[in-house]
């Protein structure tokens, strides 16, 4: 087995990474970097890029995917007008619509109705927009124009409409409204308010998932971190600690790690799952920043579990 | 039911078999086509197209891979042709804000007030910035192997399988546009 210079094993740093070489490949170049502190180094910062390429992610939106599925619907309603497929598609589109629609519709419903549920007992649904009539396309959007066999035309219009919804918020549709905000809300502001809200809701195991989903994965960071505020009482609940232990390895912001951690130390005796204790000692071989490093060594230590590298 | 079956089933004509399917990979078709493009509109063209081609030529689809390879070899041609279009006619479409709420997480709202570490913050946005301009500049091809290796998570060997070529090709192209990210990126990591 032939030895590897400096050269050679940086450049094999990005297959490394992504667990692309041989056996034998990694064996060379692991052996080398057991004795070369400049290429630990230099395997430091790659994996600080791949860490950094990971913040370009692209997600589509519920939305953007939802009309995806209604195009499609229509295409394929265009394609074969006649056949059994027909029939299903447009079954699938309204599941679709249903399914899909529904939480933007929710948003919508929330935004407006958001401050009536404070002061507004009892349910009571208020219709919003009239029912269209001609001329009456105001923020209407014409998707697809097509001419049928009779020569009418058949336009599809996507419209936006909104509806009031005000209640307590012990009422389970309200709260169920506000857990689609806090997951999907498009405002980061509006899933930081609901979140705030949900937090005094946190006895129910539905808004510890939500909650824990927001923390885990909102792209706002004081959205991840007010959930996580209101996650801290519940840190022996199985869900939050594996919610718990995404965001300490995969949270780029060191505030939100040093915060879990910190929250892990506040949980009263409480034992650690599995899982748990393994993030944390995944962290001890990644994390970059000394501080947070530190405390999770304290943290192993302190449940008498192994902090070397792994 | 497993894959094998859905496929069958959907090839006599299954509504729900197909439903089943398309619902299966949809998602990340278009995550794949809006990441490539970075555009929404172009992202629903390349989903649209994807799917109408499935459901054109289900029938002939003969198990000689898997579906997941087929339908990601239509999807992953139909990014690297509008990206080629756009090569030549030198445009570089990037996400924009739409009434659909697309997410461009490098765009995403300045994460204002954040706890801990706000230079760390500043410092990300530089890098994901100049990310994207790296990105910008892979070829077609590199592009998506890193797109597929990267953001996927999909192995050399599948990507090789999709893009029809070999385990080896991607391989070089992944070294390719890890370097070029490396050179255009090393300062600020």
């Amino acid at each position: 087995m032939s030895e590897l210079n400096c050269k050679n094993v940086q450049g094999q740093f990005a297959l490394l990474l992504y667990g692309e070489l041989s056996f034998d490949e990694e064996e060379r170049v692991e052996s080398h970097l057991d004795g070369c502190a400049e290429c630990r180094a230099a395997l430091q910062r790659q994996r600080a890029l791949h860490d950094a390429l990971d913040g370009v992610a692209v997600a589509p939106s519920p939305a953007l995917l939802s009309r995806c599925r209604e195009d499609l619907t229509e295409l394929l309603g265009q394609q074969k007008p006649a056949s059994g497929w027909s029939a299903w598609w447009g079954q699938m589109a309204r599941g679709w619509n249903v399914q899909f629609l529904r939480p933007m519709t929710a948003m919508a419903l929330l935004a407006v109705g958001f401050f009536a549920a404070k002061v507004t007992p009892g349910l009571n649904f208020a219709g919003g927009v009239a029912s269209m009539g001609l001329g009456n396309f105001a923020g209407a959007q014409v998707r697809n124009v097509a001419t049928e066999p009779d020569g009418r035309l058949r336009i599809v219009v996507n419209e936006t409409r909104e509806r009031t919804i005000s209640g307590s918020r012990d009422d389970q549709q309200i709260r169920e409204l506000l857990m689609t905000a806090a997951k999907e809300g498009a405002d980061p502001g509006l899933r930081a308010q609901t979140v705030t809200i949900l937090m005094g809701d946190a006895d129910a195991s539905d808004v510890r998932e939500a909650l824990a989903f927001a923390m885990a994965n909102d792209e706002n960071t004081n959205v991840r971190l007010k959930a996580m505020e209101g996650l801290q009482r519940y840190a022996s609940d199985p869900v939050v600690q594996n919610a718990l232990a995404h965001v300490l390895l995969n949270d780029p912001n060191s505030g939100m790690r040093t915060r879990v951690i910190e929250t892990l130390d506040e949980r009263e005796g409480q034992e650690l799952n599995r899982q748990m204790v393994g993030a944390l000692q995944a962290l001890m071989s990644r994390e970059d920043d000394q501080d947070v490093r530190q405390r999770a060594s304290r943290m192993l230590r302190s449940i008498k579990a192994s902090d070397g590298t792994y | 039911m497993d894959e094998t079956e859905l496929i069958r089933a959907a090839q006599r004509g299954d509504s729900a078999a197909f439903e089943e399917l398309v619902r299966t990979y949809d998602q990340s078709v278009l995550r794949l086509a809006l990441s490539m493009l970075r555009s929404p509109e172009d992202a629903r063209d390349v989903y649209q197209e994807t799917f109408l081609r499935v459901y054109r030529n289900l029938d002939q689809f003969r198990f000689d891979c898997s579906f997941h390879t087929w339908l990601y070899r239509i999807a992953t041609n139909l990014c690297l042709d509008q990206l080629r279009k756009r090569k030549v006619r030198k445009e570089e479409p990037v996400i924009v804000t739409t009434p659909d709420g697309t997410l461009d997480r490098a765009e995403m709202a300045a994460e204002t007030g954040v706890a801990g570490d706000p230079h760390r913050n500043l410092f990300s946005g530089q890098i994901r910035r100049q990310v994207k301009e790296a990105l910008g500049e892979l070829t077609p091809r590199e592009r998506m192997v890193f797109e597929l290796r990267h953001y996927e998570g999909m192995r050399l060997r599948k990507i090789g399988e999709v893009l029809g070529t070999s385990e080896e090709a991607a391989k070089n192209c992944l070294f390719r546009a890890t370097q070029k990210m490396r050179s255009a990126l090393g300062e600020l990591v």
